[in-house]
C-alpha cells in the first residue's frame, strides 16, 4: 500500500487498520487514499468495500477531525452515499484530542478504531451514511418509561442496523396499542354488530397484533371513546394498524448498491415515522391511564 | 540553467505527476500539512507548482506538498508553471534556490542532499567546490553549510535519530539538528584544543546525550561552556584542571557542563571579562574631552574613583 499524503509515522497505523478491517469486518480491496466519489473532494486513508456493499472509509489521524474529513462526512451524507466512515486513532493519542474526536465522531454517525498494530478496537460503529442526518428522537419528550427503549433504538440506527432500530420503537407501539385494545375491551366500548357479524376475540396479550389492531380498528365505537381519550380516533388506530406487518422487521441482504441505497433510505423514514406515531400513541392514550 | 522565458502555465493532472527525486525535503509533518490542507480546502492552489515534463508525466520542481494535499482533496487538476528538464545539478540547485531559501527546511534534509550537489559538482568542475562556491551555486549562507557539515560528520545512527525527531511536531523535538550541531562544534574544540581527553568521541557523545535527555545538560548552549573549558590556555586557566574536568565530564553521568565550567575556568573568563571591561572604559574614559564631563558624568566617576580606590587599598 502506497500513501502519498499520511505521514510515514502513521502509515503503521493504517497497515494495522487494514488489517483489523479485513480480518475481523471481512472488508475487501482495501486501498490507500482512493477517491470514493469523484465529485468527493477527499481521499480517506483507506478505501474498500464490506461484505453488505457498503464503501469502507477509513481516515487515520492522531489529531482529531480535520475540516476536510468533516466536510467529507457530510458531503457522503448529503449525498446519500452507502459509506461507513471510521476514524482511526493510535492508542497513545493525548485524551483531550481523543475525547474530542470520539464526540465529533458520535455528532457525525462516524465510527472509531482504536488502531495498535498488535490489537484493534472498535470502539464505536459508523453509521451508514445513507442514514445521514436522520431525525434522532428527543427523550426527555417522552414519559421516563419510554426513554431508554429509544436512546437503545437511536443506539441501534447509528450503530448501523436500522432494521433493529426501528424493531425497538415498534416494540413499545406494539404494547401500547396492546393495552389500549384492552382497556376498550374492559369499558365494552364495541360497536353493536351487523346482523350475523361476528366480533373477533383475539387474545389481547399474547395474540397476532395485526389482529388486535385490526379489532380496533373496525369494531371499536369511537364516539364512545371521544369523551374520554378524544385522539384515540379512527385514524390514529389506522396509523398503528399500518405498522403492524412490519414489527418483525429484519433488513432483507440487499443485492447491489442501488438497492442497499433504497433499503437504507426506506428504513431511516420507517424509523422517524414510528417515533413519531409512539409520541402521538403516548398522549392520546393518556386519558385512559394504561 | 533554465531557460524560464520557455516555461508556461497549464492546468495539469494530479495523477501525471511525479514527487522529485532530489527534493531534500523529505520529512513532512502531519501537522503542518493538514494546516495547508485546510487552507487549500478553503482557497483553492493559489500558487502554480512547478513541473518539467518528462515523457508523458510530469517530475515536480516545486510544490510536493501543494501536490500531495491535491491528491488528498481529490483534485483532479492542479495549475503549474511548466519547464525545460534541467540537468541533475541544476535540478538540485534549483531545488535549493527555490525552497531553501524560501521555507524553513529542516537542515538535516538540506546536509543530505548538499552531499550530493558536492557529488555532482566535483563531476562537473572536477575539484571539490569550496565552500564560496556551494553557497553561491545553493543560495544558502557559508553558515548554514559549515552548520550543514556538521551534521554530514555525525555518524549514521545519529543521523537516523535526527529523522525520527524530526517527524514529530516541533515542539516534541528533544535531540534536535541544533542540539547535535552545538554538541559536534563544542567536541571538534575539545578535539583541538585537548586531544588527549578524547578517548572514544563516539562513547563521549553517547554520554554527553544521555546527560542531555537527564536533564544533566539542561541546555544545548551550554556545550559553548565545554569548549571554553578546552580554551583554557587561552584565558592562562590551568589546563590540568581544565583536562580534569572534561575527564570527569565525559565519564561522570550525574556532572554537568556549568559544574565543570565553574570547577576548571569560569575564574579565568571572569577575570578576563573584568579585565576587557575595564580596558575598555579606561579606552573610553581617555577619549573624552573636558566640556564632555557633565555633572552626571562627573558625579559617576568620582563614586567610581572611590571604589577603585578601595579596592586598591584591600588589595
Amino acid at each position: 500500500m502506497q500513501f502519498t499524503f499520511l505521514a510515514e509515522p502513521l502509515q503503521p497505523l493504517a497497515l494495522a487498520a487494514a488489517k483489523h478491517f479485513r480480518i475481523n469486518h471481512g472488508a475487501k480491496a482495501i486501498r490507500a487514499e482512493q477517491a470514493v466519489d469523484a465529485a468527493i473532494p477527499f481521499r480517506p486513508t483507506l478505501v474498500g468495500r464490506t461484505q453488505d456493499h457498503y464503501t469502507l472509509c477509513v481516515e487515520v489521524s492522531d489529531s482529531g477531525f480535520s475540516t476536510a474529513l468533516e466536510e467529507f462526512v457530510q458531503k457522503c451524507g448529503q449525498r446519500c452515499l452507502p459509506v461507513k466512515a471510521y476514524i482511526a486513532a493510535p492508542p497513545d493519542v493525548d485524551d483531550s484530542v481523543f475525547r474530542a474526536m470520539a464526540t465529533r465522531a458520535a455528532s457525525l454517525g462516524v465510527g472509531v478504531l482504536e488502531v495498535d498494530p498488535e490489537i484493534s478496537t472498535v470502539t464505536r460503529p459508523a453509521m451508514p451514511m445513507t442514514l445521514y442526518g436522520f431525525r434522532r428522537p428527543i427523550p426527555r419528550k417522552f414519559p421516563t418509561k419510554y426513554r431508554q427503549a429509544l436512546v437503545d433504538a437511536e443506539t441501534l440506527v447509528v450503530g448501523g442496523d436500522p432494521a433493529k432500530g426501528c424493531s425497538r420503537v415498534y416494540e413499545e407501539i406494539e404494547n401500547l396499542s396492546r393495552a389500549v385494545a384492552k382497556e376498550v375491551d374492559t369499558r365494552g366500548w364495541w360497536r353493536p354488530l351487523h346482523a350475523g357479524e361476528v366480533r373477533p376475540a383475539p387474545d389481547f396479550e399474547i395474540g397476532n397484533w395485526q389482529e388486535v389492531m385490526a379489532l380496533l380498528e373496525n369494531h371499536a365505537q369511537f364516539k364512545a371513546i371521544k369523551p374520554i381519550a378524544p385522539a384515540i380516533n379512527r385514524a390514529m388506530i389506522a396509523k398503528v394498524h399500518g405498522l403492524a406487518p412490519d414489527r418483525n422487521l429484519t433488513a432483507h441482504k440487499p443485492k447491489s448498491r442501488t438497492d442497499l441505497i433504497t433499503r437504507d433510505q426506506r428504513l431511516r423514514t420507517k424509523f422517524e415515522f414510528a417515533v413519531d406515531t409512539l409520541h402521538e400513541l403516548i398522549l392520546a392514550s393518556k386519558p385512559l391511564k394504561v | 540553467m533554465i531557460d524560464a522565458a520557455n516555461a508556461y502555465l497549464e492546468k495539469i493532472a494530479v495523477g501525471s505527476i511525479t514527487p522529485n527525486k532530489h527534493n531534500p525535503r523529505i520529512v513532512f509533518r502531519p501537522k503542518e500539512m493538514e494546516e495547508l490542507l485546510d487552507s487549500i480546502q478553503q482557497y483553492g492552489i493559489q500558487v502554480p507548482v512547478s513541473v518539467y515534463k518528462e515523457g508523458k508525466r510530469y517530475v515536480l520542481i516545486d510544490g510536493e506538498r501543494r501536490w500531495r494535499c491535491a491528491g488528498k482533496l481529490n483534485m483532479r487538476t492542479i495549475p503549474a508553471l511548466v519547464q525545460e528538464k534541467p540537468s541533475d545539478l541544476a535540478n538540485m540547485l534549483l531545488m535549493f534556490n527555490i525552497h531553501a531559501l524560501r521555507e524553513q527546511w529542516d537542515l538535516l534534509t538540506i546536509a543530505l542532499k548538499l552531499q550530493d550537489v558536492i557529488n555532482l559538482m566535483e563531476k562537473d568542475g572536477k575539484e571539490r567546490p569550496t565552500e564560496a562556491a556551494l553557497s553561491k551555486a545553493t543560495g544558502l549562507g557559508r553558515g548554514v553549510i559549515r552548520r550543514c557539515r556538521y551534521l554530514l560528520g555525525l555518524p549514521q545512527e545519529y543521523r537516523d535519530q535526527i529523522l525520527v525527531e524530526l517527524k514529530k511536531p516541533k515542539a516534541q523535538q528533544k535531540l534536535t539538528e541544533d542540539f547535535f550541531i552545538e554538541m559536534e562544534r563544542a567536541l571538534r574544540t575539545v578535539e583541538r584544543a585537548m586531544p588527549e581527553v578524547i578517548d572514544d568521541k563516539d562513547r563521549i557523545r553517547r554520554t554527553l546525550i544521555r546527560k542531555f535527555e537527564a536533564d544533566v545538560i539542561p541546555n544545548r548552549v551550554h556545550f559553548r561552556k565545554m569548549g571554553k573549558i578546552a580554551r583554557a590556555q587561552a584565558v592562562d586557566a590551568d589546563e590540568n584542571e581544565a583536562a580534569s574536568a572534561l575527564t570527569k565530564l565525559f565519564t561522570d553521568n550525574k556532572y554537568g557542563i556549568e559544574k565543570a565550567f565553574n570547577d576548571s575556568v569560569a575564574e579565568a573568563y571572569q577575570e578576563r571579562d573584568t579585565l576587557s571591561r575595564v580596558h575598555s572604559l579606561g579606552e573610553y574614559l581617555d577619549s573624552l574631552e573636558e566640556e564632555e564631563i557633565d555633572e552626571e558624568i562627573r558625579r559617576a566617576l568620582q563614586e567610581l574613583r572611590e571604589v577603585v580606590d578601595r579596592l586598591l587599598e584591600d588589595a
